[in-house]
């Protein structure tokens, strides 16, 4: 109890600083698979961990204390985790409900929006031209449409015209927007791993790019129509243009570009192993302090008096 | 399964090209010019079909010119395009769900982006447009 249960914020932290980095050296797919997976592992240790450490301070309260029938004056004395940090977590766990709650509710509605918006469409075949200008967008409705627009297509060669829908296509057959649900949410309950956000939404990109490259033959051609596309859009008259990125948490154009002029991305077992030895150091703490934390609430319970004394833990017996 | 799923996604693609190289154009092409629009190695047949199930799909309407069809995109979703455009304007959480092609670029980024496209294509520097 002593440090384990603090080890699952210090995976969120390393997690989201190692994130961007992960990101951008190991093939896209397998950095889109692991950080998701790690993000929300930590993200649940991190939830636990709050737990145990609120559990401390809430325990202490008469009516939980009756109810366990463990004595609270034994709990505060018996508790290795200081009262403040104790009210702490507890205000970091009614925080992290909201927020998760709220960004749930949030994702929840936009995947409804989408749905409708996706039966409005018409036809039946995946793409839809429109005529207003936005740029390609692939929506994860059904079966999953794709919508761009006609002007930008017409800009484009045929064989860029061809990644461009395949970058698309492979966000909704590899469901994409999942992933980034995943750690949007994991990263709303568990602030402290906010970057694996933004490092899984540019994994998620880059996947795409490569498949689309892939697919076509020549990296050098998305390459190509992501710069070409990118150009364009910035001449675009449009002065609304950049509301309508994804903002801070967006990925930028430049290095996507970059990476697909370099050489193709090579699998590193080295990265992925650290990764995974830090979600399994977040889980294995969370067992060990979930122990600790049984163990303090039996030494409560264990009380011969009710009468309190100050002083380290001991065992019992 | 998987193997049936890559050929559905794959048939999938090759209607989303054929579709995007009809809009590109922007007058009815028969098969032929279809083919000579998408600009690879692709068999008359393979377009041929395409362009009926996109038919099939209501994606695209046809006409006679001569002995073949000339197809054209089906009236774009210009209500739709207003919807879509509504839910991105409307706030980042659409974001999250929606994948778009681009999501950020800053004003800095125009001259490096010109250098690479001149890097990525030798051929043509200068645009091809």
């Amino acid at each position: 109890m002593h440090l384990a249960v603090y080890c699952p914020f210090l995976v969120s932290l390393l997690l989201g600083a190692a994130a961007p980095g992960l990101a951008r050296r190991l093939p896209p797919a397998t950095a889109a698979r692991l950080l998701t997976a790690c993000s929300v592992v930590a993200a649940a240790a991190s939830c636990a961990a709050l737990g145990f450490l609120a559990s401390t301070v809430l325990g202490q309260l008469p009516a939980l204390a009756a109810a366990g029938h463990w004595s609270a004056g034994r709990l505060a004395a018996a508790s290795p985790v200081p009262r403040v940090v104790g009210l702490a977590a507890l205000g970091a766990v009614a925080v992290g409900a909201v927020n998760g709650l709220w960004v749930l509710g949030a994702r929840c509605r936009a995947v409804l929006a989408l749905r409708a918006l996706g039966r409005s469409l018409p036809g039946s075949g995946q793409l839809v031209v429109v005529d207003d200008d936005i740029e390609a967008v692939a929506v994860p409705a059904g079966r999953g449409r794709i919508l761009a627009s006609r002007a930008h297509l017409a800009d484009l060669p045929a064989d860029e015209r061809r990644a461009l829908l395949l970058h698309e296509s492979a966000h909704l057959a590899h469901r994409h927007h999942l992933y980034r649900l995943a750690v949007d949410l994991a990263g709303a309950v568990d602030p402290l791993q906010r970057a694996v956000r933004s490092a899984v939404v540019y994994a998620t990109e880059r996947w795409a790019d490569e498949e689309a490259a892939g697919a076509v033959g020549d990296r050098a051609v998305v390459a190509r129509v992501l710069a070409r596309s990118g150009l364009r859009a910035a001449g675009a008259p449009r002065a609304a243009w950049a509301s309508l990125a994804m903002g801070r948490s967006g990925s930028p154009l430049v290095p996507r570009v970059r990476a697909l002029l370099g050489p193709a991305p090579r699998q590193r077992p080295e990265l992925l192993v650290a990764a995974v030895a830090l979600a399994l150091l977040a889980v294995g703490s969370v067992v060990h302090a979930q122990e600790d934390t049984e163990t303090v609430f039996e030494h409560a319970v264990a009380a011969p008096h009710p009468h309190v004394t100050a002083g380290p833990v001991r065992h019992t017996g | 399964m998987a193997g049936v799923r890559g050929q559905r996604r794959e048939r999938g693609d090759l209607e989303n090209e054929v579709l995007a190289a009809l809009a590109a154009a922007g007058r009815p092409l028969t098969p032929g010019e279809v083919l000579e629009q998408l600009d690879r190695a692709l068999a008359y047949t393979t377009v041929m079909t395409t362009l009926s199930r996109l038919h099939a799909k209501d994606a695209v309407t046809r006409q006679r010119a001569g002995r073949a069809y000339a197809y054209a995109p089906a009236d774009t979703a210009t209500a739709a395009a207003r919807r879509m455009r509504r839910l991105l304007d409307g706030d980042a959480d659409r974001a999250v769900v929606l994948a778009r092609f681009l999501d950020e670029l800053d004003p800095g980024d125009v001259p490096v982006l010109q250098k690479l496209l001149a890097e990525a294509d030798p051929g043509a520097a200068g645009g091809r447009d």
